[in-house]
Order: C-alpha cells, then sequence, then structure tokens
C-alpha cells in the first residue's frame, strides 16, 4: 500500500474540511507533517486538478477533480432524472426549492434539487449527506424502516457517541401519523415538510420542500394533497419502473459507512 | 509490494509518481457514475494492470471506492462526500429561462409561460403573468395531457416516433380536458397528424380557431439531439396580439431566445419515462 497516497488523502480532505484557503505551514501543523512533504503531496494533488492554488496565493482549495467526484458519485443515483420533473412541477406550485434526499447507509444524501420561484428560496447543496434522525428528510425515510431498523440505527449513532435526539421517537411517531416529516420550528411554525418516497411500503428516498410553507396559513390541506398527489406520482413509478430507482449503495452494509 | 515504510526517504520524484498513479486511478471514476473494472482501467490510463490494482487497494482501504454490487468492478465509495464540496445546483433549464421569459414579458407585456413534460403530462413550472383587464392566466403546476392542446402537443410532437406511440397506447381511450374545443386531440390520428405539422416548423404561431380569443407564439427549446428540455409561450388577447402582431415582434423575440436555446444544447433534455 502506498502510505504517501495515503497521506495525500489526509491532506485532501483537511483542504476539503476548511472553509478557507489553506497554506502548506497550516496543514504541516495541522497533521504533524514536515512542510516538504506536504508541499509534494499538493503537488501531485494538483495535477492532478484535486486541489488548486487559490487565486495565485500559495494557499490550497479544493480543485475541479474534487467536484467532478462528487457529482459523478450523485450520478450514481439515477432516480435524479426521473424526479426532477416531478421536482420542478414541486417548486413552482410552493414557491420553493423542492430536493430528492437518496438513502446512503444511515444517512441521507441530498442528490437532486429544482430551485424555488419565490423571490427569497433556499439553496440547500446537492451532495450534503445527514444523519437520517438529524434531518426532516431524513426522518421522513427513518420514520417508516421498520422497527429493526429503527434500532439499528440508535446503535450506530450511539457507536458513533452521538446521542439520538431524546423527542426522536415522538418525532418519528408524529411522521408516520402524518404521512410526512416537518423541518425545525422556525418562529414556531414548522419549516420544510418531506415525503416518504415508499416503493413496496418501504422508504427508498424522500421529497422535500425546503422553506417556509407552514407560515401564515401558506399550506392548506388542498394544497397538502396536491403535492401528496405528485409525490405519488413518483411512487407509481417506482413500482412501475424500479430499474430507475436503484441505489448504488444498496449493498453496502449501513453500519460500516462513517462520513 | 511495499513491506514497510523504507528506512531511508526515496527520492521525492519517485514517492510522487507512486501518488500520481493512485490520484489518477481515482480521477478516472469522475468521468462517469458507472463502476469500472482492473482491465479497463489499465487500458484507459495505460498503466499494468499490478498497479491498477494495488492502486484500487489503496482507494478501496480509505474509502473513496468501493466494490459494486457484483463485487468484481469498483465504484465511487461515500468518503468522496467527505471533501465536503457541496455542488450548488445542477444545470436546471427554469434558471437558464428566466432571463429570456422577463425579457419576453419586457418585449411583448403579454403572458409568458416555461412548460416542461412531467410524467405523462404538460405542467408549465415558471411563468410571468401579465397585468390587465384582459389576460391569459395560466394554470401553473397543474397538468395537462401531452396530447390535449397545442402546447402539450410541441413538446410531445420532440419525443420519438415510439415514445409518441407508446404514450398514445398508455393514454388510449384518449381523454379530453373539456375545457375548450382541440378536436386534433380527439383521435390517434389527430394527434399524429398535428405532429408532423409541428415537426415541420421551428415554432408554432397558434390561435384556436374554434375560438375567438387569443393567440400564441410556441417556441421548442432543445438539445442537440433536438428532443425538447421545454417551450416557452406568449400568448395575450388576439384584440392586441393576434399572429400579425406576433409575426412583427417574432425576430426580436428569436433574439432573446438565442441564448436560451444556444445553451439547452449544451445538455442533454431529460428522457421520457412516463408513468403509466
Amino acid at each position: 500500500m502506498s502510505s504517501s497516497a495515503k497521506r495525500a488523502l489526509r491532506i485532501l480532505e483537511a483542504v476539503g474540511r476548511s472553509d478557507r484557503a489553506l497554506s502548506v505551514t497550516e496543514i504541516a501543523h495541522a497533521l504533524s507533517l514536515p512542510p516538504g512533504t506536504v508541499f509534494r503531496s499538493l503537488d501531485a494533488l494538483a495535477r492532478a486538478d484535486l486541489v488548486r492554488r487559490y487565486q495565485a496565493s500559495s494557499r490550497y482549495v479544493l480543485g475541479g477533480g474534487a467536484e467532478r467526484l462528487q457529482r459523478s458519485l450523485i450520478a450514481g443515483f439515477h432516480m435524479r432524472e426521473a424526479v426532477l420533473p416531478y421536482l420542478r412541477q414541486l417548486a413552482s406550485l410552493s414557491g420553493e426549492t423542492a430536493s430528492l434526499h437518496a438513502r446512503l447507509g444511515w444517512y441521507g444524501l441530498r442528490v437532486a434539487s429544482a430551485p424555488g420561484t419565490a423571490e427569497v428560496t433556499n439553496t440547500p447543496p446537492i451532495g450534503e449527506a445527514r444523519p437520517l434522525g438529524q434531518h426532516y428528510a431524513g426522518r421522513a425515510i427513518l420514520a417508516f424502516l421498520a422497527p429493526g431498523e429503527i434500532m439499528d440505527y440508535r446503535a450506530w449513532t450511539a457507536e458513533q457517541g452521538s446521542s439520538p435526539l431524546h423527542m426522536l421517537d415522538h418525532e418519528l411517531a408524529a411522521t408516520r401519523a402524518r404521512g410526512f416529516a416537518v423541518g425545525d420550528s422556525d418562529g414556531g411554525r414548522p419549516s420544510s415538510i418531506a415525503f416518504p418516497v415508499l416503493a413496496q411500503n418501504r422508504p427508498i428516498a424522500a421529497i422535500a420542500i425546503e422553506g417556509p410553507v407552514f407560515a401564515r396559513g401558506r399550506t392548506g390541506p388542498e394544497i397538502l394533497a396536491g403535492w401528496r398527489e405528485i409525490v405519488r406520482h413518483v411512487e407509481t413509478l417506482a413500482r412501475t419502473q424500479p430499474g430507475l430507482f436503484g441505489n448504488p449503495f444498496a449493498h453496502l452494509d449501513p453500519q460500516s459507512i462513517v462520513l | 509490494m511495499t513491506l514497510a515504510e523504507p528506512a531511508i526517504p526515496e527520492p521525492p520524484r519517485y514517492r510522487n509518481q507512486a501518488t500520481q498513479r493512485v490520484l489518477s486511478v481515482l480521477l478516472a471514476f469522475a468521468e462517469s457514475g458507472e463502476p469500472r473494472g482492473v482491465t479497463e482501467l489499465s487500458r484507459a490510463l495505460s498503466m499494468s494492470k499490478n498497479m491498477v490494482h494495488r492502486a484500487l487497494t489503496t482507494l478501496t482501504a480509505e474509502g473513496y471506492l468501493t466494490r459494486d454490487p457484483s463485487g468484481e468492478r469498483y465504484q465511487l465509495g461515500p468518503r468522496v462526500l467527505a471533501l465536503g464540496v457541496g455542488t450548488s445546483g445542477e444545470t436546471d433549464i427554469v434558471a437558464l429561462a428566466r432571463p429570456a421569459l422577463e425579457q419576453l414579458h419586457a418585449l411583448t407585456a403579454e403572458s409568458v409561460y416555461l412548460s416542461i413534460i412531467v410524467g405523462h403530462d404538460r405542467v408549465t413550472v415558471d411563468d410571468i403573468q401579465a397585468q390587465g383587464a384582459r389576460v391569459l392566466r395560466s394554470q401553473r403546476g397543474s397538468p395537462v395531457p401531452l396530447h390535449c392542446t397545442k402546447m402539450s402537443r410541441v413538446l410531445l410532437a420532440h419525443l420519438t416516433d415510439a415514445e409518441i406511440a407508446g404514450y398514445l397506447a398508455a393514454a388510449a381511450p384518449l381523454r379530453r380536458p373539456g375545457r375548450f374545443p382541440d378536436p386534433p386531440s380527439e383521435t390517434a390520428a389527430g394527434v399524429w397528424e398535428d405532429v408532423r405539422a409541428i415537426r415541420a416548423v421551428p415554432y408554432v404561431l397558434w390561435r384556436n380557431p374554434l375560438l375567438s380569443s387569443a393567440a400564441y407564439a410556441i417556441f421548442p427549446i432543445r438539445d442537440a439531439q433536438a428532443r425538447a428540455h421545454a417551450i416557452v409561450t406568449i400568448g395575450g388577447p388576439r384584440e392586441r396580439f393576434d399572429l400579425p402582431d406576433i409575426e412583427a415582434l417574432l425576430p426580436r423575440m428569436r433574439a432573446i431566445l438565442e441564448p436560451l436555446e444556444r445553451e439547452a444544447q449544451a445538455f442533454p433534455a431529460p428522457p421520457f419515462l412516463g408513468r403509466a
């Protein structure tokens, strides 16, 4: 095994985690490596377009190659293409950004979104992965898993050292009763909504409308029914053309995926 | 191969090359989301199978790659997401078309719509509504079957013959929305005849001969394979926006749409899936 390659990947991750450009010295200090070694690794990473110098400075940020890798991983979720038109329909009806969240182990991963048409809309990043219990889209999936799987999820979060939300059971029960999950409260009202996409009674994804959809009585029962109807069309598609909804990570043990 | 870190550091060039090989194997997975095998990679990268195999082992151990479901090939692993690029949205036809809709509305002062195929329907996903006493109202977000109305059939006409035949078979007996008279939508033969007429022209100027109220210009926005991403429609009441008025504005309308048409060529239109 090439330990210099492993070192390069650690450096790549350090650059990726940082929200600003990093210098050789900063990386060397953070990873306890000699600056010369860091410089050689950065040189190799830059040649592969995985990092690049930030505006001709001596500091580094992620390069186009890193973005292409992530796009490529997301492109493996073919359900994106099937669901995108429905997301556009939801975005045009609600004015808010509509997005598709697929399962990746015990995470929910945002794999597609259609921007809202309202004057101010959220722009949630594609490729964002959150543990299922920690996000409304994930909870729309988690709530409809078998009880044994929800226990496995709890065991996994405990293993990660993060205590599951103490309201999780209550929230999942409410999600099952309503048929959708809601986002965290924003001034007393929940601010987003997520529907599970069920195929053979199993949640394969969630469709979320990400924005203040409950503000000032914007969303009455009739509007909700309209959104639900669109999600049902997606479920019909998943039932009749299951090949379109395959998950490229379904064969991996969810317990083993840690981001 | 390497049993342990060598006691004497290797010359930088050699170490760099080993890293470079691992990184180029990783980058080979950036081109498509599809799994790849050792033989294929060694050919594509001009590297020995042994070298590719070692790089794959390193990248798999690090979680950047994982075996595909068959176990024989490799695909990108979840660890790639740890880079946290957070790509902003995809090339989105609605966002791309917005400036053109605004300019068309500024030019005509009439209602402007962007409509796409959703399942087996046409859905207007963005619009700018004209102001005034007599204007066209869009049913934003609500589905209209692809064989009903001229606007729908402009989207339908840009599917392949096989896709249209599949749609018509699934939609039979042809349902009518019933709000307006629309004879071509009543029979499959009528739909096919209209499809052929639409395909013969680059855009459609239209007023329903059985109604006297409104006139439309309908422009398909196509990809490089001439499949439609969407249609842009401008419509208004005939007393001020009749076909001669539209024809007079056509060169300016087409100039406004030209940049959008060019951008739309650069990426493929979504596949037609239907839902029946």
